[in-house]
């Protein structure tokens, strides 16, 4: 027969455990070093090395100096595309915002069960496919003769098939469709632990409904809203496959220049700066998220 | 200019001893080969890296040229995928003294123009030569290499779309008597400025040595952008754009555009005031051994039916005219080597656009995208 253990022996063992070292996260510092080496030379080779490199070379290849600045300045089509670029990220990062902030709201409040699972498949789904993928599917949906086009002809509501493929709008939809999980992942733990019932005080304490949400919600919730943006955007302005695939060559984005110029154009040493400058640019953004939040804050917002 | 003549000299003296590093060792391995009594001067230790274009390429220049190839010379070849990226990837090598590719599979025109004036690429030995235009016509081989996987740049459009289609580049151009939107390659502005320059009445065989003029040649294009439509930057997106009706005409490769008149049979083709375009297989400078990837070249140009094979499988036309002996008719047509296709196609000026390139590229881009 199993005897249950009494009381003193439970506080036995409690003690013994408490004679042990209690434990901890935190390594002694030879082992974290040791640990943390690799991944060190793992950056320091494939991205400190590269983004280094290509600095180096913006600045001595070619006629040297700032002249491939110059010329990247100079381009009327790369400062269009820059132009273009920057508004698309916005547009892009402002949805990504207000459509994946309701996403996260709706999964940190109490729901059904199917609702919960149906919203996170939604949103995860897309995060796990490539991007070729989306991007044709929405081709496909986009096209002149695509599903959307058929069913409004089909529907009555218009007769001439609208011109939606190659688009700034096709490029927006992709872009956003391909950044809205980036978004939901970064508000989320911000998001699902700010204490409702702050809302309902606020509400007691004569608050409307609205200054509730803005003077109490949003400042809590406010490094998961700026680290988003600031993923979101960085990520933007580095897009790609993209616009090249929805939006064609009347929407140009950085990088299909860049591309264009090395594949193309045999100019690398201009490829080379404008690839700098956008690295600049997002480097610029990442750190005033930085500032204007604070790190800590930063880090709590990505779920760290 | 001065600096990088200086720079290609010092290259080429590095390419001298290089050279001379090889035959040494080469010299070498072949006593040894001797020694064991190896037949047929076979060398196993040779080993060429081929850059090629991915699939389907890749597959097929391993089945029908590689495989045949390694069989007779039991030299161990392989390729690698870059489509796209041979100049930027042969500079980068370049810079980094390692360069590591012997053969370049279908490098286009304009790359391999100016891959071979940035010294890039070899000029092709002159005993090799000898031998090679004994089999290929003239025009087939140039100071660098040989053409091949050859296309046409073709007048593609959709009879369903349009009240009229244009039957060649002069009415492809002209957007009052043909309307509808019109679709070209994004990438090379050396087609589109030839093709303007022929709607502007430059006779197609006078192509290959005119010098294009800019401006009247971009303001010909300004007419075509103007009647809307996208512009295409790959062979696939050629391919999307033409077959979900975004565009109802335009400028296409012609094996895209048989590709797509297989599903959409009221696709009219037009090889009228085309452009021959022809891609090359180049050796690269730096090769550790560019004597065995000479013997490569040498073996697809003079073995027509290899070629027949390989271009049949891809759609794409060889040099060798023996090799339209063993391509079965139906497809032979649709190839631009074949002499009816072939009589329709100018050659461009890719001479003039190597010395003016950057400007061209400047002015295209602009009017692409500023």
């Amino acid at each position: 027969m199993m005897s249950s253990p009494t009381s003193t022996e439970l506080l036995a063992t409690a003690t013994a455990g408490r004679q042990r070292k209690a434990w901890s996260a935190s390594l002694p510092k030879p082992t974290a070093i040791l640990m943390v080496i690799p991944l060190v030379i793992l950056v320091l080779l494939f991205v400190i090395y590269p983004l280094v490199k290509l600095t180096v070379d913006a600045i001595t290849q070619g006629d040297g100096g700032f002249s491939n600045f110059a010329a990247v300045f100079a381009s009327g089509a790369i400062r269009n595309s820059m132009v273009n670029t920057m508004i698309m990220s916005v547009i892009v990062t402002i949805l990504c915002l207000v459509i994946g902030g309701v996403l996260a709201w709706i999964l940190a409040t109490p729901q059904r069960a199917w609702v919960k699972a149906l919203v996170w498949a939604a949103i995860l789904l897309p995060f796990w496919m490539g991007v070729i993928v989306k991007t044709y599917a929405w081709s496909v949906l986009l096209a002149k003769n695509g599903v959307i086009n058929s069913f409004l002809i089909s529907l009555g509501v218009i007769d001439q098939p609208l011109a939606l493929l190659y688009t700034p709008f096709a490029v927006i939809l992709g872009m956003t469709y391909t950044m809205l999980p980036y978004a939901v992942l970064a508000m989320y733990p911000t998001i699902s632990g700010f204490n409702r019932e702050l809302i309902n005080s606020a509400r007691i304490l004569g608050s409307s409904r609205t200054g509730a949400m803005v003077k109490i919600w949003l400042p809590n919730v406010m490094p998961g809203l700026v680290a988003a943006a600031a993923i979101v955007f960085a990520i933007s302005i580095g897009f790609y496959i993209t616009p090249v695939l929805l939006g064609g060559a009347q929407v140009p984005f950085m990088a299909s220049v860049i591309g264009d110029d090395i594949f193309s154009f045999f100019n690398y040493p201009r490829a080379a700066a404008s690839s700098v400058v956008l690295l600049v640019i997002a480097l610029v953004v990442l750190f005033a998220a930085l500032r204007s939040v604070g790190a800590k804050a930063l880090k709590g917002g990505l779920g760290g | 200019m001065k600096s990088r003549k200086i720079q290609r000299q010092l290259r080429l003296g590095g390419v001298v001893a290089l050279a001379a590093v090889t035959s040494l060792s080469l010299m070498s391995c072949s006593n040894g080969g001797e020694a064991t009594g190896g037949a047929g001067g076979s060398r196993e230790d040779v080993s060429l890296v081929i850059a090629s274009w991915g699939d389907p390429f890749t597959s097929a220049t391993q089945e029908y040229l590689v495989d045949p190839f390694v069989e007779e010379t039991g030299y161990d070849v392989t390729i690698v995928d870059a489509p796209g990226k041979y100049v930027a990837s042969l500079e980068a090598q370049n810079q980094a003294n390692n360069v590591e590719w012997d053969l370049l599979d279908s490098t286009s025109a304009p790359d391999a123009y100016i891959a071979y004036d940035k010294g890039l690429i070899q000029k092709m030995p002159d005993s090799v030569k000898e031998r090679i235009t004994e089999a290929l016509p003239e025009d087939a081989v140039t100071d660098f290499g040989i053409t091949w996987s050859i296309l046409g740049y073709i007048t593609a459009c959709n009879a369903d779309a349009v009240a009229a289609c244009p039957q060649n580049t002069t009415e492809l151009f002209d957007t009052a008597e043909f309307p509808g939107s019109r679709t070209s390659i994004s990438t090379s502005p050396l087609v589109n400025l030839s093709l303007a320059e022929i709607a502007s009445g430059v006779a197609p065989e006078d192509l290959t040595t005119h010098e294009i003029d800019l401006d009247r040649a971009f303001a010909k294009l300004e007419e075509f952008k103007a009647a809307g439509g996208t512009w295409w930057n790959s062979g696939d997106q050629y391919m999307q754009v033409m077959s979900t009706n975004e565009t109802d005409m335009g400028v296409g490769y012609s094996g895209r555009a048989y590709a797509i008149a297989e599903d959409m049979t009221n696709l009219e083709i037009h090889w009228e005031e085309g452009l021959y375009n022809p891609g090359f297989w180049n050796v690269a400078e730096g090769s550790a051994h560019s004597e065995e990837a000479w013997e490569f070249i040498e073996w697809i140009a003079t073995n027509p039916e290899a070629a027949a094979n390989w271009g049949q499988a891809l759609g794409y036309s060889v040099p060798n005219p023996e090799s339209f002996d063993y391509i079965e008719p139906e497809i032979a047509e649709t190839l631009a080597d074949y002499p009816e296709n072939r009589e329709e196609l100018a050659n461009m000026n890719f001479e003039w656009y190597v010395t003016n390139y950057q400007e061209v590229n400047d002015r295209w881009q602009e009017f692409l995208r500023g």
